[in-house]
């Protein structure tokens, strides 16, 4: 009796871990072909990118040399390098900044009842799904010297202004940023009326009979309601901002005397430019590292506002 | 002295009359119950009071001055929603102190205010805490602490409790109703549930589809409904209606119920009855407990004022204080309602007996109560 029921426990206790076994085999085989195809694609270029960093090569006779950290230090000592590290703050802090402040008051609009509402919402998405290729075209057509930005200025100051705005070195950061706002600001706009009409109209008339005007609530209740939307939003746009391409080169190509050169155009312009492999990784491998800090920010910052402004 | 006056309030949204013609007043300290069925107007008529819904035709005066122009905020009143409507952001004191940051007070007297309040509620302990960490009567009591602590002219609750679950629901009935004995302030409250509105409040307005269809204390919308909406609504099991006709039977007034015997009306009972014409269609009204068994009623004996009516048992509810039977009569079923215990089974035949001085005679066209 005594001795049936202790072998019955040990099978029912050796069951339940059978089973699990079986679960995870079943992960592993489900898993393993993607996670192979994943090594191959996103991380062996990665590590190969690392390496490259650690050599001087010359891919015309296809030769390698060892030369240790001298790429890096060759970088970072390199005033160039920290130039573009610089405009790639300022155009990451100004596009991030322009897009979100201006998403937001446009997302505001939108929460509000009024006539047309439903066509405005489709017009704004239309920046974000024009192709950047022909956003580029549009805003060289309207900010270069003879443009209609210049025709505009020259309308209204009643005298003629020819600043191409993307050719001058003085300008040509500021129509980035604002250019490259525009592409993204329907994103924020969207995320954040989301975030808006999550919050239920009734805390805001509740505030209403408390006293608060519509200052008052925007500070005590918009803001920080959206505090977690807001915070995606922003590090999502940093991190897509730093490591962009695309835009800017299509805009100034780095352009003009290196003023909107930024990391990745420079990883470019040392690869493809000046064939230094090397050197180009080097760069490549430090962006990714502001990058992952950037996204390590995101993943900390955005767990701990879910975890505090939890609106159930 | 009058604080919420109606003045033939109305509300249109788009094309829809929402509200018409609203006319009442509510005397200052008065706990007020606004009833009515789904969609009839009771939100919109209580967001009208507060500011949140323009008013579109006539006025609504608070405390003597007419508050059509001003915002939520000037006409110091506070509302407590169905969802509560708390500041997730914020902790319970935040929540509370929220009003007081607005109004400037100085940081002594608003904590001094929201510990009173907190101390009415029992709210103490919770005063750190965040709504989501508060269970639904915590976040009732909540809501209610933030509205007090602005001690406002009137109170406004949109159904505060559908939320909650049925005992929580009873108690917090009673710490409302203790709430307002209290503070002696006007209260307006919404809800669809007539026990709540007949427990709760000493007077009831009863709305449906926009309109005012009675306003009194509970027991005189009990007692005397001015229609059949009224006298359905109120009271639980529902007053029983049976259709038929008045006709003079050998000198004598009988009521004849559609497809039945007539039943001779005891003199000096339903007044109502001399009002309709013969042959005129209208209804008998009779709550459940106005209907008894002949051996069972001790003062039925002698009274001269019942009526019999034979019918076959076709459900018996027992509720363990009561026992209701529901019969099938000539005009459809009637629900009969007898304190006690009463052993009896669905295909029993019984006679019962109508009390006719307790029913009422409503016409059939109108709907309105004759007497
Ligand atoms: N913003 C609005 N726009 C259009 N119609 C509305 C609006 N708000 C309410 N209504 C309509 O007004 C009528 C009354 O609504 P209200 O919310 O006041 O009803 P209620 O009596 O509170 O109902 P319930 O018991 O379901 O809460 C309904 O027919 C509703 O459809
Ligand atoms: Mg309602």
């Amino acid at each position: 009796m005594a001795f049936s029921s202790a072998k019955s426990a040990r099978r029912d206790r050796r069951a339940p871990r059978l089973k699990f076994r079986d679960e995870r085999i079943f992960y592993y085989v489900a898993l393993g072909p993607t996670a192979v195809v994943i090594a191959f694609v996103i991380a062996l270029p990665i590590i190969y990118t690392f390496g490259l960093g650690f050599f001087v090569q010359n891919t015309l006779i296809r030769t390698w040399r060892f030369v240790g950290l001298s790429n890096y230090i060759d970088l970072l000592t390199d005033a160039d390098f920290w130039f573009a590290f610089w405009n790639g703050i300022v155009f990451t802090v100004g596009s991030t900044a322009v897009a979100t402040v201006f998403g937001l008051a446009i997302a505001i609009l939108l929460d509000c009842n009024f006539r047309g509402r439903g066509p405005l919402r489709a017009l704004v998405i239309f920046p974000y799904i024009v192709p950047s290729i022909v956003v580029a075209f549009i805003w060289k057509f309207i900010f270069s010297g003879r443009g209609i930005l210049n025709d505009f200025l020259g309308f209204i100051g009643a005298q003629a202004v020819s600043v191409p705005w993307l050719g001058d070195q003085r300008f040509a950061m500021m129509a980035v940023v604002l250019i490259s706002a525009w592409t993204w600001f329907p994103f924020a706009a969207i995320t954040l009326l989301a975030a808006i009409q999550n919050v239920p109209d009734s805390i805001y008339e509740a505030a209403a009979l408390d006293g608060a005007g519509p200052a008052k609530r925007f500070i005590h209740l918009t803001l920080p309601l959206l505090a977690p939307a807001l915070m995606v939003v922003v590090l999502i746009r940093a991190i897509w901002a730093f490591r962009n391409y695309d835009m800017i080169w299509l805009l100034t190509e780095g352009g003009p005397i290196g003023a909107t050169e930024v990391l990745p155009i420079m990883a470019y312009k040392e690869a493809f430019g000046l064939f230094r492999m090397g050197h180009a990784s080097a760069v490549s491998v430090s962006l990714m590292v502001f990058v992952t800090l950037l996204a390590a920010v995101h993943f900390r910052v955005g767990a701990r506002l879910r975890k505090a402004y939890d609106t159930s | 002295m009058v604080q919420v006056v109606f003045n033939s309030v109305g509300k249109d949204f788009g094309r829809d009359a929402v509200l018409r013609d609203i006319e009442f007043e509510v005397p200052a300290g008065r706990f007020v119950a606004l009833i009515g069925p789904s969609g009839c107007g009771k939100s919109t008529l209580l967001r009208m009071i507060a500011g949140l819904e323009h008013i579109d035709y006539g006025e609504i005066y608070i405390d003597g001055k007419a508050v059509n122009d001003l915002a939520p905020k000037d006409r110091d009143v506070a509302m407590v929603f169905q969802n509560y409507a708390l500041y997730p952001h914020m902790t319970v004191a935040e929540n509370m102190l929220f009003t007081l940051r607005m109004a400037r007070r100085t940081r002594a007297e608003s904590n001094d205010r929201m510990w009173e309040a907190a101390r009415i509620l029992g709210l103490e302990s919770l005063l750190d805490r965040y709504p989501r960490h508060l269970s639904g009567g915590q976040r009732q009591r909540v809501a209610m602490g933030r509205a007090i602590v602005r001690n406002p002219k009137v109170f406004l609750f949109d159904e505060p409790l559908s939320n909650l679950d049925a005992k929580l629901r009873v108690q917090m009935r009673a710490e409302i109703k203790r709430l307002h004995q209290r503070l002696g302030t006007t209260m307006i409250f919404v809800t669809h549930d007539q026990v709540e509105a007949m427990t709760m409040a000493e007077q009831v307005v009863i709305l449906r589809e926009g309109r005012v269809e009675q306003v009194g204390t509970p027991l005189e919308l009990y007692d005397r409904p001015t229609n059949i909406f009224v006298a359905g609504f109120i009271g639980s099991p529902t007053m029983n209606l049976i259709g038929g006709t008045f006709e003079q039977d050998r000198g004598r007034l009988c009521f004849v119920p559609r497809n039945g015997t007539p039943i001779p009306v005891p003199p000096g009972t339903l007044p109502g009855a001399s009002k309709v014409g013969p042959g005129r269609e209208c209804f008998l009204g009779i709550r459940p407990e106005h209907i008894s068994l002949p051996g069972l009623d001790p003062n039925s004996d002698g009274g001269g004022s019942f009526g019999e009516i034979s019918a076959e048992v076709v459900l018996v509810e027992v509720t363990g204080l009561d026992t209701h039977i529901v019969a099938s009569a000539p005009d459809g079923e009637i629900t009969i309602l007898i304190r006690g215990r009463f052993d009896t089974a669905a295909g029993d035949r019984l006679s019962f007996r109508l009390n006719f001085s307790a029913a009422h005679v409503f016409d059939a066209e109108t709907g309105e109560r004759l007497d």
